[in-house]
């Protein structure tokens, strides 16, 4: 294909970026060759060929190349095998624009464009100057507006006023306060926290430089002579400095992660800003969210708090690239349910009527629950007999878990979106607008066939493949049917747009 | 549009499932020969009958199932879309709206081509029932199916 713009080239400074980049990605080969178990000299061979593999990287640069045609993104990269990709400015999903210290002192940026396919973004641009980055933007925005409205007319009924750059619309922004709540809430830092710690603890040199320290501090620790006061006085203490350090780490993520998140609506756009050090500008075309989530867990009740994300086309993931899912990482019910309503107008609270699952579901789940009790109950009182029929106890937890969940459990349908909502410790209320639905499935089990119950799912592009948002259990089957002839109607009517 | 009610598959798509099925089986026998020889000490003798027995067995549990499974197993076509009913314990139904397909498959494999059979396979733009299959049709059938679900899809140009 003929290319009738002059191509473009990475900043100057790439080589760096890319450089780093490979190092990150190798940082993992590197930790076993410095943490290593032997610490000997085939360490250092590890080491170098990471390093070398990394500066090999850099020769890149010089194959990168870029155009921005008349209606397409053009990304000719590769050294040996080489590709050329061609994205048209209307199917781009999500530019993202990442900017680290580093980035800041060059004055310039990581841009990611993603479009509806696959894992991976479509393009990683890395790096070149702010100007160039705010140049592609503009030129990306407007001309997927005009091949869009040439082409044929959007079923968002939204007239696309021209508005300027300056004209956002603050949604929802996030004080130190509430980055601080949602560190907490979040226990981010408990995973990585527990990895390493239980790495190095199997590591003899680590583990003993770690005893050294805490007996400098508390002296000789002889936990052969310990009494039990003395285990739950030491256990409670370090238990509350794990925590704390747990809780303290996850803040600090959250900050590193979401200072000053500022979400706003330019346009037809959402404009997400966030970060401490790598600062991170998401730009999502609103006609382009698949499904909107509202969750909370039970801290987030605690706070009087709920958490608001998005799915959009395209499976990039935190891997793979920059993510953007939060519309409000915590926010208050009213305030979520009225940004929620803003950033689609066609969800209306008010006209949502719940629907409850069947009355005689909660028999089912109470059952399920049970189950998972008995299970582990059978060799606990094949060994240790009577003390097995302890986790009877848990039944009665398992009645009040079942209505709980029947309770909490809900669904609604209306000419515009679909809704479910459930989870009786972590509730999750999702929609999706009918437009979106990609296709419609309908389960029956021999346990729903006994009780005359089915279950109903859709699916929509960009969501989780192992889990579904929007499953709605225990229903009787004729409404089962009854919805899905209706859902099937309603999608086969309205328009799928990207 | 052209619109039917739930039709069942093409017979001698019961027969390519049981045939390779059959030969399947061979494979899941091993393990269970092996299991029982040691477990009986059998003799060498012995193996070959116990073989073929177990896969008799394997396979008639197999062909009684499949009766109930090809009952199960039809579609229909609404001027909504394509729905397909499957399944004998797990009774599974999807739907795919016409608007919503993005491209047709057809695919065929050797023992499909022996009885002029085809396999339609729709894709769309969903994640996790992505891709819905449809076996067991007549070549001409599955061709016309998809010109069908292509057709009503043109009239209506998705982006």
């Amino acid at each position: 294909m003929e290319l009738k713009t002059a191509g473009y080239r990475l900043h100057n400074i790439s080589p760096l970026f890319l450089f780093i980049e490979a190092i990150k990605k190798s940082v993992i080969p590197l930790l076993f060759g410095i943490v290593g178990t032997s610490g000997e000299k085939q360490d250092f061979i590890i080491i170098a060929i990471a390093v070398l593999a990394s500066v090999i990287t850099i020769v890149q640069f010089w194959f990168y190349h870029y155009w921005l045609e008349e209606d397409r993104l053009v990304v000719k990269e590769g050294i040996l095998f080489k590709s050329l990709r061609q994205v048209p400015y209307e199917r781009i999903q999500n530019l993202n624009i990442e900017k680290n210290i580093l980035h800041r002192l060059f004055n310039v940026a990581t841009l990611q464009v993603e479009s509806a396919s696959g894992a991976k973004p479509e393009a990683v641009i890395r790096v070149i100057s702010d100007q160039q980055v705010a140049y592609i933007q503009r030129v990306i925005k407007e001309r997927a507006k005009g091949s869009v409205e040439k082409g044929e007319q959007t079923q968002d009924a939204t007239v696309d006023k021209p508005i300027g750059p300056d004209d956002a619309l603050p949604l929802y922004q996030m004080s130190n306060q509430d980055v601080t709540t949602f560190g907490f809430i979040s226990h981010r830092a408990l995973l990585p926290i527990g990895i390493v710690a239980s790495v190095l603890s199997q590591n003899d040199y680590y583990r003993n430089k770690f005893f050294n320290v805490v007996e400098k501090f508390v002296g000789q620790l002889q936990i052969e002579r310990w009494a039990i006061t003395e285990w739950l006085l030491y256990g409670l203490g370090f238990t509350l400095l794990t925590l704390i350090t747990i809780w303290l780490s996850s803040i600090l993520l959250a900050f590193l992660k979401l200072y000053q998140f500022n979400l706003s609506r330019q346009g037809n756009n959402l404009l997400a800003q966030m970060g401490l050090l790598t600062k991170i500008t998401a730009n999502i075309p609103i006609k382009r969210i698949q499904l909107l989530k509202i969750k909370h867990s039970p801290l987030h009740r605690y706070f009087k708090k709920v958490s608001v994300k998005m799915e959009t086309a395209g499976g990039v993931t935190e891997k793979s690239g920059i993510t953007m899912s939060w519309i409000a990482p915590l926010i208050s019910r009213p305030d979520a349910q009225n940004l929620v309503t803003s950033i689609q107008p066609e969800v209306d609270w008010s006209s949502i009527k719940w629907k409850r699952l069947e009355a005689r579901a909660w028999k089912r789940v109470f059952k399920r629950v049970s189950f998972f009790i008995f299970l582990p109950m059978t060799p606990l009182v094949y060994f240790y007999h009577a003390w097995g029929l302890l986790l009877l106890t848990l039944i009665p937890l398992a009645f009040i878990y079942a209505k709980a969940y029947v309770k909490k459990a809900g669904y609604a349908i209306n000419d515009e979106i679909i809704a479910y909502r459930h989870g009786v410790i972590f509730h999750t209320i999702s929609v999706v607008k009918v437009a979106k639905i990609q296709n419609i499935s309908y389960l029956q089990t021999p346990f729903d066939r006994r009780n005359g119950m089915a279950r109903i799912t859709v699916d929509t592009a960009g969501s989780n493949p192992v889990y579904q948002d929007i499953n709605i259990h225990y229903l009787d089957v004729e409404k089962v049917h009854d919805l899905m002839s209706r859902l099937s109607t309603q999608v086969s009517v309205s328009k799928f747009v990207w | 549009m052209k619109v039917f009610d739930f039709k069942p598959l093409e017979s001698s798509y019961l027969k390519i499932s049981r045939i390779s099925f059959a030969i399947a089986a061979i494979l899941i026998t091993i393990p269970f020969t092996i299991g029982s020889s040691v477990f009986w000490d059998l003799s060498w003798v012995w193996r070959i009958p116990v073989f073929f027995v177990i896969w008799f067995f394997i396979y008639a549990l197999y062909h009684w199932y499949s009766i109930h499974w090809f009952k199960g197993y039809k579609y229909k076509l609404t001027e909504a879309g394509l729905k397909i009913h499957k399944g004998v314990f797990w009774q599974q139904q999807n739907m795919v709206p016409r608007n919503r397909v993005q491209h047709i498959d057809i695919t065929t494999g050797p023992l499909e081509r022996r009885y002029e059979l085809s396999k339609l396979v729709v894709h769309t733009a969903g994640t996790r029932n992505a891709t819905v299959t449809l076996p067991g049709l007549l070549h001409q059938d599955a061709a016309d199916l998809r010109q069908e679900l292509i057709n009503s899809n043109q009239a209506e140009d998705t982006v």
